[in-house]
């Protein structure tokens, strides 16, 4: 998609990683959903043009089993921390979308030396219970897929996306994702007692309007990261980067030059 | 052939349009629908069944295990069997199967078991599954760990029934300081295990390695024949020739007095299984990392699919006829697929006790006599 991305495969613990990297300046690392990668490549386009943007696949996707290392998130967190320390970045700006949010503050709250700052756009990984969610898991993948999204438009066009996407490299998606998400579900429940201990600047980005992490969760996050921004986009759903592209893109940026 | 009486114990008194407007019968449809006056008949009215089956010279009779769902009302089989142990006195008993992986400590099913072995002093039928997909919805626990767990706690099973105890045992999923458990069971190494299965590829080997005897769940006959050769050719790849004991096909059988007249009394029943009791989204039953991406392939494309009775009969997946229909068809099925045991419902879907006792007695007198010594004959054998 954009011109300059490098590309480079690492063995890490036996598991083939795809790192790519693209743009020159302050180091962003952009970790992901684990799902629908082509809007998150047009947001990684976006920031490179001020930022050197990094980005480390999950440990799946490639094989039809999974790393025989990886039981929970916090192995996907130490995992993405051994790869960060291998390609020895430092003054890391990291941004984390949904389930990139959830491994960024796992890392966080065990070591911020290599962190400038974190923002964390809609990030499961805590609980807030009784509050009515859509469980992704239980639902057939085009309902699942219409739940991240508030605009209808945006969701008809996600299911098209999915769609597209070959079963078997769906299947082996969902299949990750479900090794680290489905029990506990989307959440760990050893997070949010540590995570007073993130000492980088931290923004944390919701949709309004999203159905999947409710404000609500949010919420809770806002009150245990110390000192950290709470920005709520309007009328946007689970997905900021889809919905409200151009507003995640200059509130990085901002967040970035330290506002 | 072993002729096995097999109940689900199906909450018949379901509201059917209830279930059909929910669109499932399982995990999220509400137990407000159950009533315990009518669930208390209906438990009382099966466990009858069965104790009849077995009065009746049936080989053995079956129990299984599902959860939160009208498909069948049993959580917690062993609550069914021990309540049929002290008067099953002729055939055996047989759980069909514990759901291994939703366990957090298994040695509650080595323990249950062994209390049945020795209640039935031998004629017990263990039965070990991983549990359909929808059970890792209702209980939670992570599909991508299911095979896992599943293989782990079968290992601690049969170490803690063969190996003298207390012994250490430290698997991934499973570790304990001490396994020793009390009682042991009355049969020696441990009793027979049956282990039903959709018929996965990597189930059946698994069960042709372990030389355990196969169920094939609810499956057209050509499909069942189908598994029952690679169960062959993976016995032969382990080394040995398998027994045609080791194949069960799990079916239904209803007799009337002419073809017709049982299909127009059954049909209503089979509806209310196909349509009602089973249905449900394929992709919710196949969550990720429960099966193979193949597999999971197979049973997502059946979306919106489902066999109609007529289907159901044609393709040989329950036997419906006169008595001397349901004979020819299943000597025609039991020499193509060359099994030796069959796991038959005779109670099926919304069936009222009268109809299924009266099946039964038919099943009895019609079927049982002339298939006792009958072994498959010609190619499904050899094959």
């Amino acid at each position: 998609m954009t011109s300059n991305v490098s590309e480079i495969s690492h063995d890490v613990r036996g598991t083939l990683v795809r790192v790519r990297r693209s743009g020159s300046g302050p180091t962003v690392l952009l970790l992901g959903s684990g799902i629908d990668s082509a809007p998150e490549d047009l947001l990684a386009e976006a920031i490179s043009r001020s930022a050197d943007v990094v980005r480390i696949d999950y440990p799946w996707g490639r094989e039809d089993e999974l790393p025989a290392w990886l039981d929970d998130i916090e192995d996907l967190a130490l995992f993405i921390q051994t790869v960060v320390e291998k390609l020895d970045l430092s003054q890391v700006h990291l941004v984390g979308l949904s389930l990139g949010g959830w491994v960024g503050a796992e890392m966080a709250i065990r070591n911020t030396t290599r962190l400038a700052s974190l923002c964390l756009v809609g990030m499961p990984g805590i609980h807030v219970p009784y509050v009515q969610r859509t469980d992704i898991f239980m639902l057939p993948e085009a309902a699942a897929t219409e739940a991240l999204y508030e605009a209808p438009a945006e969701a008809a066009s996600a299911v098209e996306r999915m769609r597209a996407i070959p079963e078997p490299d769906r299947i082996r998606n969902q299949t990750g994702v479900a090794r680290v998400a489905w029990r506990p579900r989307w959440h760990d429940p050893r997070l949010d007692k540590w995570l007073d201990r993130i000492d980088v600047p931290t923004t944390i980005v919701w949709g309004e309007k999203d159905r999947f992490t409710p404000l609500s969760f949010g919420q809770k996050l806002h009150g245990l990261i110390p000192n950290a921004e709470f920005i709520v986009l309007e009328g946007c759903g689970h997905l900021p980067h889809v919905e409200k592209k151009d507003e995640l893109v200059a509130i990085i940026q901002k967040h970035i030059a330290g506002k | 052939m072993k002729i096995f009486n097999f109940h689900l114990m199906p909450y018949a008194a379901a509201d059917m349009d209830a279930i059909r407007e929910h669109g499932t019968s399982w995990v999220t449809f509400s137990n407000s629908h159950y009533d315990p006056k009518k669930g208390a008949k209906l438990y009382h009215e099966y466990l009858d069944q069965l104790e009849r089956a077995d009065e009746l010279g049936f080989d053995g009779v079956l129990v299984n295990e599902h959860h939160q769902t009208a498909y069948g009302l049993m959580p917690t089989p062993g609550v069914l069997a021990g309540a049929l142990a002290r008067k099953v006195k002729r055939g055996k008993l047989a759980v069909l199967g514990r759901a291994l992986p939703l366990l957090e400590n298994p040695l509650s099913v080595a323990e249950e078991f062994a209390i049945l072995d020795n209640l039935m002093e031998g004629r017990f039928v263990a039965g070990f599954v991983r549990g359909i997909g929808a059970e890792y919805h209702n209980t939670g626990m992570n599909p991508t760990e299911s095979n896992a767990r599943f293989t782990e706690a079968h290992d601690l099973i049969i170490r803690a029934w063969t190996e003298p105890g207390p012994f250490e045992f430290y698997g991934k999923y499973y570790k304990f300081n001490t396994v020793n458990v009390w009682p042991r069971p009355y049969q020696e190494p441990h009793p027979g295990i049956f282990i039903p299965t959709s018929g996965s590829e990597s189930s059946i080997r698994w069960i042709a390695q372990k030389r355990y005897t196969v169920a094939q769940t609810l499956a057209p006959i050509d499909v069942v024949a189908r598994t029952f050769k690679q169960f062959r050719q993976e016995a032969d790849k382990a080394g040995y020739q398998a027994s045609s004991d080791q194949l069960g096909w799990s079916n239904s059988i209803y007799i009337g007095d002419t073809d017709e007249k049982a299909v127009r009394e059954v049909r209503i029943h089979l509806e209310n299984y196909v349509s009602g009791f089973l249905s449900t989204d394929p992709t919710f039953m196949s969550p990720p990392g429960y099966s193979s991406i193949e597999s999971l392939m197979r049973a997502r494309a059946k979306v919106g699919q489902r066999f109609t009775v007529d289907e159901l009969i044609q393709k040989g997946v329950v036997l419906v006829g006169s008595p001397e229909t349901v004979r020819q068809k299943l000597a025609e099925y039991q020499d193509l697929a060359g099994f030796n045991n069959i796991f038959t419902k005779t109670q099926m879907g919304t069936m009222p006790h009268d109809m299924a006792m009266e099946n039964q007695d038919a099943v009895a007198k019609e079927i049982l006599p002339y298939f006792r010594d009958r072994l498959p004959q010609t190619k499904g054998a050899a094959a």
